[in-house]
């Protein structure tokens, strides 16, 4: 197994906090293959990645200031493999596609809630067409890390996090290729693949953030689970803190995952920019 | 009679590790007619938590109502904070009225979910005791620590240790909301704190 895979040299570092000087990087890799339209699939995978950016955004201000703590990727493969947005996070909150309307229940001034009326910015349309170019999405995500972590080489390693209801077109390179991602790093550590596999179905058992293959029961998640880094000892509380249950050597990987726990695996994957 | 002298180091905040000087959300005000000073750090994921901080700390400074004058005795930190909420909510809201297009989208929703500004609080009065003495008295409100330097010898307050700093510290509020069950007697004020020369 790569060196990648080994605990000891896996949590080494992963201790860096992120901030202006030293910002940090976070890329969604977004599945929106055919296969994503069953189940409204695609409807609450664009919605999450959507509030995560939108919390990311939050988490990032000074004031009135977005401040550049972090970077922001989305990477769609489906039709394409494609750049859906990306760059600092001031520039990211600046250009969303669309500005949507929605009803949010808030807590009012009493200790109540109550419904208002937000404008929420949108940067991912649901989408879902042709196969899963899962290999591509890691290729292109490869060649736009690989300059980042030159351009910030002591800062907290890059996390991806993939998002995908099914296999991919050519397993095989894909796995190839998201070995090739985690070999990327910086002083701090390789970069951190996380994979959630989400489903409709609400027969499907769920596994959240197994410890070992013995822990994942169907090959498909097999094959997630070796391509999914092991969570450092500092992410595992925040995975704690969002309720997902990880043990130690816990994997980045969710499978089976209702919107619920899409939103929660998203959210720890993340935290380092809050 | 005794009189009190004051002399302020004042060093500028220094950012954390990974941020700018201009990420700093702190505060800080003396007023040594009073003898009071006070220090504040805002939490920087709160909403406008300098602005917050700033309040806060002139409030205690420099504020001639009886309800800042009283409070160290009077340790009524709920309505002393009323009035310093108001102005942080004014303030806040003439800011973000002036905000247009996608740099107000955000600014907008955090006003209308209430979301408050945070910020720790450490303040000290010094006063004469009529009795050619001077005592004081002060409070820590969250993850700072107040150090009396005397005699060559240090007391902290109130924590004794880096270690007892914790992930959860206590911070005031900027919305009454996140204060109205707190009783602040459970909180962690200083003693009276009388020094004798």
């Amino acid at each position: 197994m790569d060196d990648i895979m080994k605990s000891s040299e896996n949590n080494a570092g992963y201790m860096k906090l992120i901030g202006t000087s030293s910002p940090g990087l976070i890329m969604i890799l977004l599945d929106q293959s055919g296969s994503m339209q069953d189940d409204e699939k695609a409807q609450y995978a664009s919605q999450a990645v959507n509030r995560v950016v939108y919390e990311i955004m939050v988490a990032s201000r000074s004031g009135e200031q977005i401040k550049d703590r972090c970077y922001i990727g989305v990477i769609g493969y489906g039709a394409s493999v494609y750049p859906i947005a990306g760059g600092k996070i001031s520039e990211v909150a600046a250009n969303p596609i669309r500005i949507e309307t929605i009803e949010k229940m808030v807590p009012d001034k009493a200790g109540g809630l109550v419904s208002v009326n937000m404008d929420m910015p949108i940067w991912i349309e649901p989408r879902a067409e042709n196969g899963t170019p899962m290999a591509e999405a890691f290729e292109k995500a490869y060649a736009l890390i690989e300059k980042w972590v030159g351009d910030n080489p002591n800062s907290f390693p890059p996390i991806i996090m993939n998002v995908t209801d099914g296999e991919p077109n050519d397993p095989a390179k894909a796995k190839s290729a998201a070995t090739r991602l985690m070999s990327l790093g910086t002083s701090d550590g390789k970069a951190l693949l996380f994979n959630a596999h989400i489903t409709g179905s609400k027969a499907s058992a769920e596994t959240q953030l197994p410890s070992s293959v013995s822990g994942v029961s169907d090959s498909y998640a097999k094959f997630l689970f070796e391509i999914s880094s092991e969570i450092p000892p500092r992410l595992l509380q925040e995975a704690q803190k969002v309720g997902l249950s990880p043990q130690t050597s816990a994997r980045g990987l969710i499978f089976n995952a209702k919107a619920e726990t899409l939103i929660k695996f998203l959210t720890f994957g993340s935290s380092v920019a809050r | 009679m005794k009189k009190l002298e004051v002399k302020l180091h004042i060093k500028e905040a220094i950012p954390k590790i990974n941020e700018s000087p201009s990420d700093c959300q702190d505060a800080i005000a003396a007023n040594s007619q009073t003898g009071r000073f006070a220090v504040a750090d805002g939490v920087a994921r709160s909403f406008f938590p300098a602005e917050w901080s700033r309040l806060l700390v002139e409030q205690f400074c420099f504020d001639t109502s009886n309800l800042n004058l009283a409070l160290l005795k009077t340790r009524n930190w709920q309505d002393w904070l009323t009035p310093i909420q108001d102005k942080w909510s004014v303030s806040i809201q003439e800011k973000v009225s002036k905000k247009t297009g996608m740099a107000s989208v955000h600014l907008k929703n955090s006003l209308l979910s209430n979301e408050p500004a945070a910020s720790t609080f450490t303040g000290i009065q010094i006063q004469s005791n009529g009795q050619g003495n001077f005592d004081w008295q002060g409070m820590v409100i969250g993850d700072s620590c107040l150090f009396h330097f005397r005699d060559n010898k240090i007391n902290s307050y109130l924590v004794k240790s880096s270690l007892d700093f914790n992930y959860h510290p206590e911070y005031f509020s900027s919305v009454p909301l996140y204060h109205l069950n707190k009783s602040w007697e459970e909180q962690q004020i200083i003693e009276n704190a009388p020094e004798q020369r």
